[in-house]
């Protein structure tokens, strides 16, 4: 869930661009590294971009009877990191405002550290933790996509209350809370399941792209 | 469906009348609507707004307004309607209009959260409008071989020339995948569901690569050097529309100044305040 244009005030837009561009920028220059010394990566950058817009089309059942689609930050930030997840996402998060009208051009400083920098490195650790304690790759990856997706709305929520919550902050939290994240905790663990099944598949068929976070004693036989 | 969303949207800005206006000019002017509208408190500015965003999807689209953009608007006007009742019943300072009860909650709204809800719902709306005024007029790749002039990194440029070309790559195996896993029942129960979202995300992923790879190499060959051609390149950003997009900024943040609290709405609908 995106905060829609016109959601939060200019003093608060603000702010939220000056923490995300930092970051951003931090992920525009390792991907113009990379791809300046390694042209092929390019093509498995952009995917993994165009993946996380893709996602965000897949509508997937939810416990509440609603639809909704997951961050789809979660594989990336287990193949690339943080900052060039945040890149990826800030760009996608620019198409979905002016292609779709979904979330906002004032608003995509707040949605980037949401969902592109916050949601990721909470991932990011997550995935890190696991991997050194040789839990497997599909659970792994299930904690990480949905503990990546929760954290995104947490921070949401705690975006808007204190945008909108200054006459009592700590109601005006759990209402966002209630209304925005504890209805995505059935989404978040179904997005959990998807990316384990997905990571699994992918650990099989294609195991390269997990790359030095694959240990060898866990290669399937067919690699 | 958002697939369909994207694609007909895509359609749409190909065939628009303002296809050929610069999408700098067009990009900085709806920023500069937005930027105004969330410093000025009056309930004019978005109203203005609106009618701005409003008359230029109007041109844009040849008065005929299509039906993704009205789903489009309703779409978004459900989610502003229900954000902006949220904050009406936030703790706020004034004068008690309604007391609500849900589920044994005791929820007040005042004059000022009132009024606060309702300029956020006009503010919001307005950007909807100017939003969907730049995505029926600019295709992505206008817009992102315009960045040019900018001087953003051409490695950045292709990648989200890239991303977005991918992007349609992608959606088209979504779609017949996701009709062949309908057709064979995938999606009759809730495990199968699970199952089969991410049967479809792997597919996709792994075909995409094998693709992407391929295509990759077919550019090599032809002696890509990073840089998308474009026959007819969008128009650059001028002086002219700087000058203007300014002027129209100035006008808009005047009058919201000038108008400040002309407009009450909770005095007019509840008689307070």
């Amino acid at each position: 869930m995106h905060i829609i244009e016109g959601y939060l005030p200019a003093e608060w837009c603000l702010l939220w661009f000056i923490i995300a561009v930092p970051i951003v920028y931090l992920g525009a220059r390792k991907i113009i590294e990379t791809m300046r010394s390694d042209p092929a990566q390019k093509i498995p950058i952009a995917l993994s971009g165009a993946f996380i817009f893709l996602l965000s089309s897949l509508k997937m059942p939810s416990a509440t009877g609603s639809s909704s689609h997951p961050t789809g930050t979660g594989l990336s930030v287990a193949l690339y990191g943080v900052t060039v997840t945040a890149f990826l996402a800030t760009i996608v998060l620019i198409f979905q405002a002016i292609l779709l009208a979904h979330g906002g051009l004032t608003t995509l400083g707040a949605n980037t550290v949401s969902m592109g920098v916050f949601g990721p490195a909470v991932g990011f650790l997550v995935w890190r933790t696991l991997r050194k304690m040789k839990i497997g790759i599909a659970p792994a990856m299930f904690m990480t996509a949905a503990l990546a997706d929760l954290s995104t709305y947490v921070i949401t929520a705690l975006q808007l209350t204190l945008a909108h919550g200054s006459g009592d902050y700590m109601w005006a939290f759990t209402e966002f809370m209630a209304t925005f994240a504890v209805t995505q905790i059935p989404i978040a663990v179904i997005e959990g399941i998807i990316f384990a099944i997905f990571a699994d598949y992918l650990h099989r068929t294609r195991p390269e792209l997990f790359g030095t976070e694959c240990d060898a004693n866990e290669m399937p036989e067919a690699a | 469906m958002a697939i369909s969303e994207y694609n007909q949207m895509d359609a749409l800005a190909y065939g628009s009348r303002m296809l050929n206006w610069a999408p700098l000019g067009k990009l900085f002017l709806a920023a500069s609507l937005l930027a105004v509208d969330l410093i000025s408190s009056s309930f004019i500015v978005p109203m203005a707004t609106a009618v701005i965003g409003i008359s230029l999807m109007a041109y844009s689209t040849n008065l005929r307004l299509p039906k993704i953009v009205g789903l489009l608007i309703l779409e978004s006007l459900a989610i502003i309607i229900i954000c902006s009742a949220l904050v009406s019943v936030m703790p706020s300072e004034g004068t008690t209009i309604r007391e609500l009860s849900v589920l044994g909650i005791k929820l007040t709204i005042t004059d000022q959260s009132f009024n606060y809800a309702l300029l956020i719902f006009t503010r919001s709306f307005a950007g909807i409008t100017v939003m969907l005024a730049f995505a029926t007029s600019t295709p992505i790749p206008f817009f992102a071989n315009s960045l040019r002039q900018l001087r953003i990194p051409p490695e950045i440029v292709e990648l989200t020339v890239l991303i977005y070309r991918y992007s349609f790559l992608m959606l088209e195996q979504l779609q017949t995948l996701w009709n062949a896993a309908s057709s064979r029942l995938g999606f009759s129960s809730f495990k199968r569901s699970v199952h089969s979202a991410a049967s479809i995300a792997v597919n996709i992923f792994i075909t995409s690569l094998d693709m992407a790879e391929r295509s990759g190499n077919a550019l090599a060959c032809r002696n890509f050097t990073g840089t998308f051609p474009v026959f007819r390149p969008p128009r650059r950003l001028s002086a002219l529309w700087i000058a203007g997009i300014a002027a129209i900024a100035a006008v808009l943040y005047a009058v919201g100044r000038y108008t400040e609290g002309w407009i009450d709405p909770a005095s007019l609908l509840f008689g307070a305040g």
